[in-house]
């Protein structure tokens, strides 16, 4: 026997034939396979699991399922640690180190106990009313100390497991009686079938409550169902639980692995694709609502069932039962039948049910309820309305039943309160999603499967059931004791009493969403599952009105906490956020670039062990020639004999002018007139042009230019492909640039006649094409070589043979700012307009229509004071920091006039250099500003933004 | 800044790359020609002896195929060399990418669930789609696959080629 309160038979899910060993709170205990840590535990006889999370009150397990507020702990297995895992919804393995969390020292001795004699103190939402003085930060640390669940351990690695898909005809959430109706009726209709069950059968509660289905007691008929659903086709996958339901019937499922199995897998999350949706997920029983409620050993009467039924657990051995319902005179005849004493307190004056235990020798108590519980670290015994006070050492508790909506919810179902259940259930179908079963407050087992068999498609005709019991519901949730002296805990998680309800009440919080807020009741991680309804029933009494009244919070994903590692999966690393890679990378790392991420590209920063050979770079291409890995400069082809007219359209400046052969630089705007991008367009041909776009920007450009095609254009004249890829690009620059060509030896004439600025040619390279474009970024006479990306690192030595120097993109940064050529989005922002950068002639000349036109010419365009792209000329040793603002101070007070875009030391101007965006920078050339950065003052002098080489006459030198 | 070359791995020797897993194996295939066609395709498709686009779940043994990319465009993919010209031909579109895209060959039992961990497609669905696009997202990526025989293709654009040789192989355990 693994623990004194196992019995020696019974319990379904257990193995007895393997012993798992594990540890709580240090202490070396014994359990089986199959146990969830929480039968384990009460095997063992462990009642108090833990501290409750404000007060410090000692606290139990409660129940046996998802909806479990208490028992969530440390733990440790091999490599995992969950420092938040709910003992009722793990499994047990061989080794695992439990523990318990939130308590300061031991769950026994908690030396902040004491806070539970402050109650009166710290009610809900004192700390919206307190520790406003002097300020909220000096309390925030040691606040913050005391509350929170478990800690992360930053060493622990949790098992890393894939994410998968799955599609199928239905998906059936929950394996009770009509969830299998409704995968036997579908699956019998030839559809695809997915069952899911968070358990490790299925069966739901027929799994420990008994019943006769088709002339066969439950577990024979769940035999029988076990074998014969893989054979029609039914996809049954358990310890599976659903954790949200999204747009178009896509379902979130984590699997759980079996920690016991030797190739155990941690957790793997499913997103599955469903043509319709079942969801019988059956519901969760309520607490009663009396004075000291939370101590350990009282429990859901579902869940001792369950755990008795299940796990051969027997909670107690003097139980009382405190019912108002029938459904849990199942548990007294089944304690009973493990030797357990047994009362039944119930609520009601009469009862089939009480006459029936009394037959078989149980003591029932009608017309009597539970005013409260005794004991310390856990329950002693029952006091009852009556005035006795029953010994217990289990207070198992049924307040009725809450329908498990929550994925009905997540779907935008809007639940209605059904007074004759006393229960929120399902309202308007939701398309493709069926609620069946307890889940939509069905009556019994054979309207259970009624409704389940025809979400199915089936005939929704029962086979032969009894099993039902009379009144399973119960109504609406008992609160005659809901508020006597002492406190009456409604919100076990989040420790919210009856008396913080009505306090939220009596300030005028008594909206159902203000008193979720005010008192945090169902914020907890458990959802509120078991305290809800309970705290709408307070609410509902509190403002005198009717529970549908009062409405309900919204349940949003995930329905149970999931881990970070199952929802990032094996994303991680390089996988998280991947890079596009250069096609010659290998020739860049064999020449020690140093790299860096740009716009998700990987790209040489520069060549080097440190930043400093970045100026040396830069003298390079001033002085000899240098080549830069361009490849990823867009290469979208605009093709058909609309492609002049898109490209007008898309462009400031018009593209149809070109000649072929001839490139010509162009600014795209959006439709505020902001500038969006910027390029070079080149013409192949009379209907072929390639748009040479900022590298990070190539799909957006190719979406832009395919939407307007779509909106403005004839679909068969004109078409966009994107061939950056297939291009690998090697910008050659510099004064020594021409000789370098002419060791290429491409097969096309360098001669500047031939060749000149802005124009292109085609050659050969090793066999294949190039395509020869005199176009420069540096200011320098350049030459922008692509051939296919096959030929990328082939191209790359040969240039590097011929004498051009490596140049990285921050070296290229330095070299395009000291001729003022701008990187869209950091020299720009997004008001930043053609003219702003003194590009007005297209804005004055055009007369036909492109984007971005019209706002081109409202007041704002024009205004006084837009900011203007200007170069600034440091009076500083260093450059002046990147966002530094220029400011001018007026009666003591500070105002920005814009601010640096980019800055960097020049090597050919030797001293820093700055681009900036100010107001009217245009009109204050000369002008001296003074920039403000983090406290420091800095001063800069307004000046063009091309501060070298301002004819152009390098391009051509 | 740090050196993120030390942080992405560098990218594999195509020509001799491959993934062996339990139950799937991914080589890198070489077809000859690879074109992007936009337009009045089908003249184009049957002047080379192409049979017609294929999009994801339709089953292609051929040497010459088509993927189907949206209506009136397509990726045209042979094992031996076409002759084409980029530009505009009378109603097509046409651009080279034949050094713009990498071709990944799936095979073995195990590459359906491999597939499964990357896209949320439905290969086993019977419901016809006709103009269904070949392309998708995959692992992240855009990917435009192809059914071949019992296994599949992975046709992605160079730059990212190492990313999704990288998720592949993060994911065949």
């Amino acid at each position: 026997m693994s623990g004194p309160q196992r019995t020696t038979q019974g319990g379904n899910a257990i193995d007895r034939s393997r012993p798992q060993a594990f540890s709580f709170d240090g202490e070396p205990l014994q359990g089986y396979a199959g146990d969830t840590l929480a039968s384990a535990l009460l095997a063992n006889g462990v009642r108090l699991v833990g501290r409750s999370f404000k007060y410090h009150r000692p606290r139990g397990i409660v129940s046996a399922g998802s909806e479990e507020p208490n028992a969530v702990l440390d733990l440790r297995h091999g490599e995992r640690h969950d420092p938040n895992a709910r003992a009722t919804l793990e499994w047990l393995a061989d080794g695992m180190q439990l523990r318990s969390i939130h308590a300061n020292g031991t769950p026994q001795r908690d030396r902040l106990g004491y806070l539970d004699r402050l109650a009166r103190f710290i009610p809900a939402a004192f700390y919206y009313k307190t520790f406003m003085w002097p300020r909220w930060m000096w309390y925030e640390h040691a606040i913050r100390n005391l509350a929170g669940l478990g800690r992360l351990d930053p060493t622990a690695r949790a098992p890393v497991v894939p994410r998968s898909h799955l599609q199928t005809d239905l998906c059936v959430v929950g394996a009770g009686p009509a969830g299998i109706a409704a995968a036997q009726a579908a699956a019998r209709r030839g559809a695809r079938v997915l069952l899911i069950d968070a358990r490790t059968a299925i069966g739901g509660s027929l799994l420990y409550r008994a019943a006769q289905i088709e002339g066969l007691a439950a577990p024979q008929w769940l035999a029988e169902v076990t074998r014969t659903l893989p054979a029609l086709g039914v996809d049954v996958r358990l310890r599976t639980m659903a954790l949200g339901l999204y747009d178009h019937n896509r379902l979130l499922l984590l699997q759980r692995c079996d920690p016991t199995a030797a190739d155990r897998v941690g957790e793997h999350l499913l997103e599955v694709r469903a043509g319709r949706i079942v969801l019988a997920t059956g519901a969760v029983e309520r607490p009663l609502l009396f004075a000291g409620n939370d101590r350990p050993g009282v429990m859901l009467a579902d869940a001792a069932l369950e755990y008795l039924g299940r796990y051969g657990v027997r909670c107690g051995s003097r139980a009382v039962i405190a019912t108002g319902n029938d459904s849990a005179y199942a548990l007294a005849h089944a304690l009973r039948e493990a030797g357990a004493d047994c009362t039944v307190v119930d609520s009601r004056a009469t009862s089939a049910e009480a006459d029936c235990a009394r037959g078989a020798g149980i003591d029932v108590r009608l017309d009597t309820r539970v005013v409260g519980s005794t004991g310390a670290l856990h329950v002693t015994g029952a006091r009852l309305d009556s005035g006795v006070t029953l010994e217990a050492d289990l207070l198992a508790v049924a307040g009725g039943w809450t329908p498990l909506i929550h994925l009905y919810c997540h779907a935008r179902g809007k639940p209605r309160w059904n007074d004759h259940i006393g229960a929120l259930v399902p309202d308007r179908e939701v398309d493709g999603l069926h609620v069946v079963g307890a889940a939509n407050g069905a009556l019994g087992l054979a309207q259970a499967w009624q409704q389940g068999s025809l979400a199915g498609g089936g005939s929704g005709e029962a086979p032969q059931l009894t099993g039902s019991v009379g009144d399973f519901w119960g109504g609406a949730p008992d609160l005659t004791h809901a508020g006597s002296a002492g406190r009456v805990w409604v919100d076990l998680q989040n420790d919210v009493t009856s008396k913080d309800v009505e306090l939220a009440v009596r300030e005028n919080f008594a909206a159902v969403e203000h008193l979720k807020r005010y008192t945090t009741l169902g914020m907890a991680t458990d959802q509120g599952k078991t305290s809800n309804v309970n705290g709408l029933a307070l609410l509902a009494a509190g403002t005198g009105r009717d529970i549908g009244a009062v409405g309900v919070t919204t349940f949003r994903p995930p329905f149970v906490p999931v881990s970070m590692a199952a929802v990032a999966g094996r994303e991680l690393g390089e996988l998280q956020s991947p890079v596009r890679r250069l096609p010659a990378e290998d020739e860049h790392r064999k020449e020690r670039a140093y790299f860096c991420d740009y716009g998700n590209l990987l790209r040489p920063a520069w060549y080097g062990p440190d930043e400093a050979v970045i100026a040396a770079e830069c003298r390079a291409a001033r002085e000899s020639a240098v080549v830069l890995d361009a490849s990823p400069l867009g290469k979208i082809d605009v093709i058909g004999p609309q492609a002049a007219a898109l490209l007008d359209f898309i462009f400031y400046t018009r593209m149809s002018t070109l000649a072929p052969g001839r490139l010509r630089y162009g600014l795209a705007l959006a439709e505020s007139g902001a500038i969006w991008d910027d390029g070079v367009v080149l013409r192949l041909a009379p209907e072929h042009f390639v748009v040479s776009c900022s590298s990070s920007h190539v799909a957006a450009m190719t979406a832009h230019l395919d939407e307007w095609r779509e909106d403005h254009f004839d679909l068969r004249q004109v078409f966009v492909h994107d061939t950056t890829a297939h291009w690998a690009t090697m910008a050659v620059s510099g004064p020594q640039a021409r000789n370098v060509l002419a060791a290429l030896e491409l097969g096309f004439d360098l001669d500047d006649a031939q060749l000149p600025h802005m124009s292109a040619t085609q050659g050969r390279f090793m066999g294949g094409p190039a395509r020869i474009a005199r176009v420069s970024f540096t200011g320098e006479r350049s030459y922008e070589i692509s051939v296919p990306a096959g030929l990328a690192g082939a191209l790359w030595r040969r240039i590097r043979e011929a004498g051009a120097l490596p140049l990285g993109v921050e070296a290229l940064g330095v070299l395009r700012a000291e001729k003022g050529f701008i990187f869209v989005g950091q020299d720009t922002d997004s008001e930043t307009m053609p003219q702003d950068i003194g590009m007005d002639g297209p804005r004055l000349k055009r007369s036909d229509a492109y984007v971005g036109d019209r706002s081109l010419f409202m007041p704002a365009a024009s205004k006084a004071g837009r900011r203007q792209l200007v170069g600034i000329a440091a009076t500083t040793v260093y450059p002046l920091p990147v966002g530094a603002h220029a400011v001018t101070t007026r009666d003591s007070r500070m105002r920005s006039i814009g601010f640096i875009t980019s800055s960097y030391s020049s090597v050919a101007l030797q001293r820093p250099i700055a681009l900036a965006l100010i107001e009217d920078g245009m009109r204050r050339m000369g002008d001296e500003l003074e920039f403000e950065h983090m406290g420091s003052r800095l001063r800069g002098t307004v000046v063009p933004a091309c501060q070298l080489d301002p004819t152009g006459a390098r391009l051509n030198a | 800044m740090h050196d993120r070359g030390a942080f992405w791995s560098a990218p594999p020797t195509w020509n001799t790359a491959e993934l062996v897993g339990r139950d799937v194996r991914v080589t890198v295939h070489a077809p000859r020609s690879i074109w992007i066609a936009s337009g009045d395709v089908d003249a184009v498709l049957r002047a080379r002896d192409c049979a017609a686009p294929v999009g994801p779940r339709e089953v292609c043994t051929a040497s010459r195929y088509a993927l189907r990319l949206g209506p009136d465009r397509v990726l045209l993919i042979s094992e031996t060399y076409i002759e084409l010209r980029d530009g505009w031909q009378t109603g097509v579109a046409l651009s080279e990418l034949h050094d713009g895209m990498l071709v990944f060959e799936m095979t073995g039992p195990g590459g359906r669930a491999l597939l499964a961990q990357g896209t949320e497609y439905d290969f086993e669905s019977t419901v016809a789609r006709p103009l269904e696009s070949s392309r998708m997202l995959f692992g992240g990526l855009k990917v435009a696959m192809m059914r071949r025989g019992t296994g599949w293709r992975l046709h992605v654009e160079r730059l990212w080629a190492p990313a999704l040789w990288r998720w592949l192989q993060a994911h065949m355990d």
